[in-house]
């Protein structure tokens, strides 16, 4: 049977479902009988959920940077027939 | 994470050569591929790395045929350009294997059984959408995102913000399986703590 802190070891690894399953009956009645590390699960899904939403915008480029990085992009050199 | 990116009219727009579709594409992603190119080929050369990976992507967008998502095939475009660079350089990836020692739970949160003596408190802000309207919160989030060690940023951005596969993130920035799941715990635990503390003190 897990011990807590056990479970908090493996609680990344729940999330993503990557354990075998005994490892995760074992985790799942670890849960039924600890309300702290039921709390503890739901944290951790709930801060990388809220993470997840600001990385994908706090990671984007302005503008003019953009830009910048669109100008030195190579492109290919026009012929005749494109004027 | 549902984008316009993955918009098919989005897409036909690139393959037309719409080059303000393109800058829109650069402004979603450069950030992202730059964090994926430093994890792989450091500091050093990420930023070329990307420079040259959107000079591929432009190129190559013409025959993307969506067997999978752009985000997924420009990552693959930005891993090989830095594996490459890597390879000409005759270096190594800089960060290599981490230690597998797992980072915990702080243990003086456990008594000698193992179990809770400090146990996790209440969260009075406790959806992510209220989470997400708490202003000072948001920067807190945000100012740990950005002091993030370099891989673990990686490893957090392909797997909770692009769900990419566990073994699918360990080939694209060269490292095992293990050590993705180490680092993401490492990642995952580091963003709770942020905003455990900020639940408890009202603080960053």
């Amino acid at each position: 049977m897990l011990n807590c802190k056990q479970f908090t070891d493996l609680a990344s690894d729940h999330l993503d479902a990557q354990h075998h399953s005994w490892k995760r009956i074992d985790i799942r009645l670890h849960l039924m009988i600890c309300r702290h590390c039921r709390r503890f699960n739901r944290h951790l899904e709930r801060s990388r959920r809220t993470a997840a939403v600001l990385a994908h915008t706090l990671w984007q480029t302005d503008q003019r940077s953009s830009e910048h990085i669109f100008s030195k992009i190579h492109l290919p050199a026009k012929t005749p027939d494109d004027q | 994470m549902s984008q316009f990116i993955n918009d098919p009219k989005f897409i036909a727009r690139l393959q037309s050569g719409d080059n303000s579709a393109f800058k829109s594409l650069i402004s979603a992603y450069h950030s992202k591929l730059l964090i994926i190119a430093r994890a792989i080929a450091g500091d050093v050369f990420a930023e070329d790395v990307t420079q040259e990976a959107w000079a591929s992507i432009y190129k190559a967008i013409a025959k993307f045929e969506g067997r999978s998502s752009l985000s997924t095939w420009m990552i693959q475009i930005v891993s090989n350009e830095a594996k490459s660079r890597l390879r000409r350089e005759k270096r190594h990836s800089s960060y290599g294997d981490i230690d597998e020692v797992v980072q915990s739970v702080d243990p003086d949160n456990f008594n000698s059984s193992g179990h809770w003596s400090n146990p996790p408190s209440h969260w009075d802000i406790n959806t992510p959408e209220l989470m997400l309207q708490e202003d000072q919160l948001r920067q807190c989030i945000e100012h740990t995102l950005t002091v993030l060690p370099e891989n673990q940023k990686a490893v957090f951005l392909l797997r909770d913000v692009e769900q990419i596969a566990l073994s699918e993130i360990a080939e694209t920035l060269i490292i095992s399986e293990a050590n993705v799941r180490v680092l993401l715990h490492r990642a995952r635990l580091r963003l709770m703590a942020t905003i455990n503390h900020y639940q408890e003190t009202g603080e960053c």
